[in-house]
């Protein structure tokens, strides 16, 4: 019985330390070869990314600028285990700290992936906005296994929008919030 | 033995190549500084939205009666954010107005669909003076639009002053009188 328990724990060591030695082999953005196994590593470019909720004439509502300095890139593949593929795979947005000004909207939209420098099934961005809140939402959907390239701007360029849905409760303030992108590939 | 050992092991493989299989998510963050700056901004303009005098006229045609009549309407037009818990006022005042004559004013809150936000609320009828006084209050963040009579009304009557000053009116043409319209810092 001991043996058993054994041999099964040196399978799972095996198994789980290949994956680890796998994902750490990629940046993402990189091509990863399709025969080995599941990745899924998504990164930006990180740029500094700040909006002002402001107005310099009399009788306009302040309306910010968007931003689109964000490029999101990634790199995704399976191993193929007999299984069909779908392509399903997801970039999905949340915030994880801080929170949207009261009496204002944040929303963002994600463009088609570049195409310069990447390859693959790189899916489809939704086509509208969705409003950013601490609930994880798709941005882009069907992404297959592909590479976006690793340059400050391959990716997916994101566009962040802020806007008044109730100018009575915006208040003076400065704040931070953290977004947090997530690629998920499922394969089934 | 062997054969149940055997299944064992399959069985646990099959899991986690499954698991390992269906599944790989990463993720990655990103900062976003949110900056809304207090937002202070008054601009008068007459009916047509320009900025422009208007004009009063003090006369009468019956005889035995005072002068009256000089009456005229503009706006303010506005972009306000506060500090939170915060409101502001507008107040007028002028420099110099003809001897034996005063001038009142009536403030209306914006109603033109261009704006939105807190408006606040008009004081009653206010004699000017050479000091400020306020003509609206509880002003939020608000914006009242850039059209012709979007924004705070003023409607503005000129006429010949309390009883004991008539004595001092003099016939006078084109006098420019400044009314200084102020939006106060929030309070």
């Amino acid at each position: 019985m001991k043996k058993t328990v054994y041999i099964i724990l040196m399978i799972t060591a095996l198994i789980i330390f290949s994956n680890k030695l796998n994902a750490q082999t990629y940046v993402a953005g990189d091509s990863v070869p399709t025969q080995n196994y599941n990745v899924g590593l998504i990164d930006s470019n990180h740029p500094y990314i700040g909006m002002q909720f402001n107005t310099t004439t009399a009788g306009l509502g302040a309306s910010p600028a968007t931003n689109s300095d964000l490029f999101v890139r990634l790199s995704a593949t399976a191993r193929n285990y007999g299984h069909a593929y779908s392509g399903s795979g997801t970039i999905s947005a949340c915030i994880t700290a801080g929170t949207v000004p009261q009496g204002t909207v944040f929303t963002l939209i994600s463009a088609p992936c570049t195409t310069t420098n990447s390859g693959g099934s790189l899916g489809t961005p939704i086509t509208t906005p969705i409003i950013l809140s601490t609930t994880d939402q798709n941005i882009v959907t069907n992404i297959g296994t592909c590479y976006t390239g690793t340059n400050d701007t391959d990716g997916y360029q994101m566009t962040f929008s802020w806007y008044s849905d109730n100018y009575k409760q915006i208040h003076s303030q400065n704040t931070t919030i953290t977004i947090t992108f997530t690629i998920t590939v499922a394969f089934h | 033995m062997k054969k149940n050992l055997l299944s064992q092991i399959i069985i646990v493989v099959s899991f986690l190549m499954l698991s390992a299989s269906s599944y790989a998510q990463s993720n990655t963050t990103q900062q976003i500084s949110m900056g809304i700056p207090e937002v202070l901004l008054i601009n008068a303009v007459d009916t047509t939205g320009n900025v422009a005098a208007i004009s009063l006229e003090l006369t009468t045609n019956v005889a035995g009666t005072a002068i009256a009549g000089g009456t005229g309407t503009s706006y303010a037009q506005v972009s306000s954010i506060v500090a939170s818990g915060q409101t502001r006022s507008i107040q007028a005042s002028y420099d110099v107005i003809p001897a034996g004559t005063s001038l009142d004013v009536t403030g209306t809150t914006p109603t033109s669909s261009n704006g939105d936000g807190t408006y606040g609320s008009a004081v009653s009828t206010i004699t000017l003076s050479t000091t400020p006084q306020d003509i609206f209050t509880g002003i939020g963040s608000c914006y009242t639009g850039t059209s012709a009579k979007d924004g705070y009304r003023f409607d503005w009557k000129w006429n010949a002053s309390t009883a004991g000053q008539y004595a001092n009116i003099v016939a006078t043409t084109g006098t420019a009188t400044t009314v200084t319209l102020t939006i106060t810092a929030g309070q």
